[in-house]
């Protein structure tokens, strides 16, 4: 992976503080960075493995799920099969309502804008429940869906989620094939804005940043926020922007201590040493 | 080689593969071997190959039952998943029986590992428990089994208890540490203070992580005596295509080795002189029991109904000769008997 410039190496600012130069200049027309993006209603938030609690049905139920700046872009719904189906549009306040397909697993939303000026498009995984699909992520993960491809390198599972001061890793695809070099950000809905480059498989990796202003104790007790990777590239006339969003949540750290648990692990140590006098001593033991 | 010899190598390689096997099967969890494995393989470790059969089921009563009995709904159809969960774990238990405990089992394999440390560094092996001190503690595994994998995530998915007790027996399951810590992660290493609850499981965990490594210095399988997974195969031992068998004889009223060699202090494979099927409940399938038995075929280990190891008194005399050499050395020993030539 190839070794990224202090603020390539994540160094978290505030966005709104970055001029964005490290993004290809495509032209008035087409936006430099990614306008398009998936975001989860604030009310209903997507369940996702691992994901803050509450019994929702577990993405049995019909999904709300908001398309930001979306107008005119045309949806669809892989499945972990690969199969495609579109989508009914976003309405006007942006919420696409996304049906259970009736397996589980991920399943990956994809808005889609073409203009004269290039290719618009926003990603986002989604865990359903149904029936078992019987397919691996990695299938879903390694088919070529779009031209210019965010690749989470892995998607979140059950008990390993994204959460803060922890690393995210992307794979950034072009037709398919790693993309060594490339320009990538990532902001927060907390207002961190991150910058780094490609190595060259393609992959580029963020600390996410520690930046909830309130933190409460327990998993339960944090709202997660949410994180948007773009990047865009440019060849000639082709031209492409990509975003992908995710949550993440708040790391466990703060209210779990790992000092307390070695001193217990070390006490429950010293309590079984003392029961070693207490244990018979008689006998045969072959 | 003698069967304890080959069973660490399988319990090694069973132990990598469990803890380490995602490079193998994949990183999700629809990419692992079944979702529902009979030994404390852990879902907490990312690494892993596949994970226990106890976190579906606490996760089902949590999320699945526990909800349903509030909701009104079918109860019937909440426990859909539970009972696929179970067809899954009872088609690869039916395999191996409870030798998953004895030969697979990650834990009980640490624990083993600690005892052989142990005898290296010259500590004392205690002799059997005794008889009372083994019947007080045999209800145990019960207990965890019905109240952590079943009652309290049920009372937690019907919101009389915190959702962090969703699936308590995990919470305190020496596995998850032992397999996290092995694959390099300390995150489940810790005290959770966010509630009375999680901290009292959380410590919990940690203490009866330790006490484990220690006591296993010295007694032999002190966790699995108390395992719910063990409770889990007792429940469907005569389906198992693996069977401790006896033959009886009149010597083995003065004999009683079996018993002794037992890492689970199973007195009654020595007193049983009726039954032929002997895998107890709290039989591991180690074949300790067949290996120290010295009389010929009195004790068999059966795969549907094919005896695969049969007590032999041969092998019974390499094999004490075998424990004896093995039981020489020590650091303790090797210690005093340098000081001595200083």
């Amino acid at each position: 992976m190839a070794m990224p410039s202090a603020r390539e190496k994540g160094v978290p600012h505030r966005a709104g503080a970055c001029s964005g130069a490290l993004l290809l200049a495509l032209g008035t027309a087409f936006p430099v960075h990614a306008q398009m993006t998936w975001r989860s209603a604030p009310e209903m938030v997507v369940h996702e493995p691992g994901g803050a609690g509450g019994h929702d049905g577990h993405g049995r139920r019909s999904t709300g799920i908001y398309l930001r700046n979306g107008n005119d872009a045309v949806v669809s719904l892989w499945n972990p099969s690969l199969v495609q189906s579109p989508l009914a549009p976003a309405k006007p306040d942006g919420q696409v309502v996304v049906r259970p397909t009736g397996v589980d697993n991920y399943h990956l939303l994809v808005a889609k804008r073409q203009s004269p000026a290039g290719e618009e498009v926003a990603l986002r995984y989604m865990y359903m429940r149904g029936k078992p699909s019987d397919e691996s992520p990695s299938r879903l993960l390694g088919a070529t869906k779009v031209t210019l491809e965010i690749v989470p390198s892995p998607l979140p599972r059950e008990h390993w989620r994204y959460q803060t001061s922890t690393p995210a890793v992307f794979i950034i695809r072009l037709d398919g094939k790693p993309l060594p070099g490339q320009p990538v950000r990532l902001v927060t809905t907390n207002g961190t804005l991150m910058e780094a480059l490609t190595d060259q498989a393609g992959k580029v990796r963020f600390q996410l940043p520690e930046d909830f202003s309130h933190v409460l104790p327990g998993r339960e007790s944090n709202v997660p926020a949410e994180f948007i990777v773009s990047t865009a590239y440019g060849h000639g006339d082709s031209r492409h922007l990509t975003s992908l969003s995710a949550q993440y949540h708040v790391n466990p750290s703060h209210w779990e201590s790992s000092l307390g648990g070695m001193f217990a692990l070390l006490a429950g140590f010293v309590g079984g040493m003392a029961l070693w006098r207490r244990l018979p001593t008689e006998g045969r033991s072959p | 080689m003698n069967v304890s010899l080959l069973r660490k190598l399988v319990q090694l390689a069973a132990f990598v593969f469990l803890v380490y096997g995602s490079v193998v099967v994949g990183f999700y969890s629809a990419d692992k071997l079944s979702g529902a494995f009979p030994v404390l393989a852990c879902a907490y470790d990312v690494q892993t190959a596949d994970y226990c059969t106890l976190i579906p089921f606490q996760h089902q009563m949590d999320h699945r039952l526990g909800a349903a009995i509030v909701a009104g709904t079918s109860v019937l159809a909440a426990l859909m998943p539970t009972l696929i969960t179970l067809a899954t774990f009872l088609v690869l238990f039916v395999l191996l029986n409870k030798a998953f405990c004895g030969w697979v089992c990650p834990l009980g394999f640490f624990q083993e590992v600690m005892g052989m440390l142990g005898q290296k560094l010259g500590l004392q092996r205690a002799a059997s428990l005794s008889q009372a001190t083994v019947r007080r503690v045999r209800p145990v595994k019960w207990v965890i089994l019905v109240v952590l994998v079943f009652g309290i995530p049920v009372l937690a998915g019907m919101g009389l208890l915190d959702h962090s007790l969703g699936s308590p027996y995990c919470s305190i399951c020496p596995s998850r540490i032992l397999t996290t810590l092995a694959s390099g992660n300390g995150s489940q290493l810790v005290l959770d203070t966010s509630s009375a609850g999680a901290l009292v499981l959380s410590l919990t965990g940690a203490l009866l992580f330790g006490l484990t490594a220690s006591l296993s210095m010295k007694m032999r399988q002190p966790f699995c005596r108390v395992c719910p997974m063990l409770a889990m195969h007792a429940v469907f031992r005569k389906l198992g295509l693996v069977r401790l068998i006896k033959n009886a004889k009149p010597r083995c009223e003065k004999c009683g080795l079996c018993a002794e060699a037992c890492p689970m202090d199973i007195r009654e494979i020595h007193t049983e002189m009726t039954k032929k099927d002997v895998t107890f409940e709290d039989c591991t399938l180690c074949g300790r029991c067949v290996e120290f038995c010295p009389d010929q075929d009195v004790l068999q280990l059966k795969y549907a109904f094919v005896p695969v190891f049969s007590a032999d008194p041969r092998y019974f005399k390499q094999r004490k000769k075998a424990q004896s050499r093995w039981e020489g050395g020590n650091l303790l020993a090797w210690w005093r008997a340098h000081r001595e030539r200083v």
